[in-house]
């Protein structure tokens, strides 16, 4: 059985989109494309944020949407970790508290500083997300999306909010990260060098539509479309 | 005409239209504060209309202020979470008593509250109670008339917030209510704070609505505004120095306002 199994349908004004996902447990799938390609709404989809009009999504065997059964479980209980594009620290909370924010119980801020730890943040956690970098703010943005222990996690364009220098560090880290990662992950992005290196398996959106989805080689040996003959050119140069 | 004589003329006529009407704006408010003395201002302040006034107003703006920024704030979230077309047309309704002349709004409140009303004569047949010519009523106007202020401000104000810092909240298996009350609340309270502050203001200056809807009973129904009014026809001293006092409220709000960051 998928980890995660996304088949859905929809539109949002004059564009229309019809994605088909698949994702085994542990792995870390890229979901590349252009922009305007659906990528933003596929995510939203998963989240509960946004209501495609057919399909179904399921999480860890569990259904957390169906169009056919009115089925529409809210974004609060479908345990899905989201790192959004800009990270969406809570600017008004410290690190800790930011990382403390899904958790529950007497032993809350604890589980919190060991997520921390996990991720090289712990000495951080009692500086606002406006005195952080870039990277750091992402760090701790992670920590905030594992720290309830979701079943799948959810990355928005990671590493577009950083500068060059930066984005190169990140990169690396992040990548080892999610491939260390329990739980599968979905990574949107439009960047060709995260799209190659961020996970393992990739899934190419072109125009709401999957062009070419499976293992990262194939697919980019496949040139399936003018997106992927791109980023094959860049994964391997001349 | 040359370049400097028409950027020469363009100075003096801006420049002393603006300060023309800069003044005609203070005059009022140097007149009311310069032309009474510290004894006259005492005296008029123990005027048998002021002390029931002053409290009668502050206890009335006080209950309005509780009621529009507890209903306000919830009303206001949900506008500015709604969209749509309903939502627009919700929020417009919302801001309709401030086109609405005050006086308007009184015989509104009368016929809808008032015993022949709808409302009104449903509560007196439960309760035997009759909203109009009471301190209830005064509360009910002023909340009426300045509750859109505050309503106006807060919608901004949640508009404002990052939608993904809401999604992020939802994420991490906040429910709507608490997303709301932990960072809806927590990131929008300066802006809150200063769209109270406008609301009080106006509760505290209302006149026209009260007087149509609650009459203007000492220790009852009259609030400052009233009392100013009442005053004029016996005693200006009395009169003028309620007005200073609301002045000084005023400016104090205007302070508070200004400290708040946007």
């Amino acid at each position: 059985m998928s980890a995660v199994d996304v088949q859905i349908a929809g539109a949002v004004g004059a564009f229309d989109y019809e994605v088909a996902l698949h994702l085994d447990a542990p792995a870390a799938l890229v979901l590349a494309g252009p922009n305007g390609a659906g990528k933003s709404t596929t995510l939203k989809a998963i989240l509960g944020a946004v209501r495609p009009e057919r399909g179904r999504i399921a999480i860890g065997g569990a259904d957390v949407f169906d169009a056919a059964r009115g089925l529409d479980v809210p974004t609060e209980l479908r345990a899905v970790g989201y790192v959004p594009q800009a990270y969406a620290l809570f600017p008004h909370l410290t690190a800790l508290e930011n990382v403390a924010f899904g958790l529950r119980g007497p032993d809350r801020s604890a589980r919190a500083r060991a997520m921390m730890e996990r991720l090289g943040v712990a000495d951080l956690a009692r500086r606002r997300p406006t005195s952080l970098s870039g990277g750091e703010q992402q760090r701790v943005a992670l920590a905030r999306a594992l720290a309830p222990e979701p079943r799948l996690l959810l990355l928005d364009e990671p590493l577009a909010a950083l500068d060059v220098v930066s984005r190169r560090q990140v990169r690396r880290f992040l990548a080892e990260r999610l491939r260390s990662l329990e739980i599968p992950s979905i990574v949107v992005t439009h960047d060709i060098d995260d799209a190659r290196t961020l996970g393992d398996r990739l899934a190419i959106l072109e125009r709401g539509r999957v062009v070419d989805s499976g293992d990262l080689t194939s697919v980019l040996q496949r040139r399936a479309s003018p997106f992927a003959a791109e980023l094959a050119a860049s994964a391997f140069p001349q | 005409m040359t370049f400097r004589t028409s950027r020469l003329a363009w100075n003096v006529l801006s420049r002393t239209g603006a300060a023309a009407l800069l003044a005609f704006l203070v005059a009022p408010v140097l007149a009311l504060i310069l032309s009474i003395t510290w004894a006259d201002f005492t005296a008029g302040l123990a005027h048998p209309l002021a002390a029931p006034a002053l409290k009668l107003s502050l206890l009335t703006s006080t209950c309005s202020l509780l009621l529009v920024t507890t209903l306000g704030t919830l009303l206001a979230w949900h506008l500015a979470l709604g969209r749509g077309r309903a939502a627009r047309w919700l929020e417009t309704l919302s801001q309709f008593p401030i086109v609405m002349p005050p006086a308007v709004a009184g015989l509104g409140l009368l016929l809808a509250f008032g015993q022949r009303g709808a409302f009104g004569r449903w509560l007196a047949a439960a309760t035997g109670f009759s909203l109009p010519f009471t301190t209830a009523a005064v509360v009910l106007a002023e909340s009426f008339v300045s509750a859109p202020f505050f309503i106006q401000a807060a919608v901004a104000a949640f508009r404002r917030l990052d939608p993904e810092l809401l999604l992020a909240a939802r994420s991490l298996g906040a429910s709507p209510a608490r997303v709301f009350a932990r960072v809806g609340l927590p990131l929008s309270a300066p802006a809150l704070l200063g769209g109270a502050a406008t609301s009080w203001a106006r509760a505290v200056g209302e006149f026209g609505a009260t007087l149509m809807f609650a009459g203007n009973l000492t220790g009852r129904t009259q609030t400052m505004s009233l009392a100013v009014y009442t005053a004029m026809e016996s005693d200006l001293r009395a009169a003028q120095s309620l007005a200073v006092v609301l002045v000084g409220v005023a400016f104090g709000l205007l302070a508070v306002l200004r400290a708040v960051p946007r």
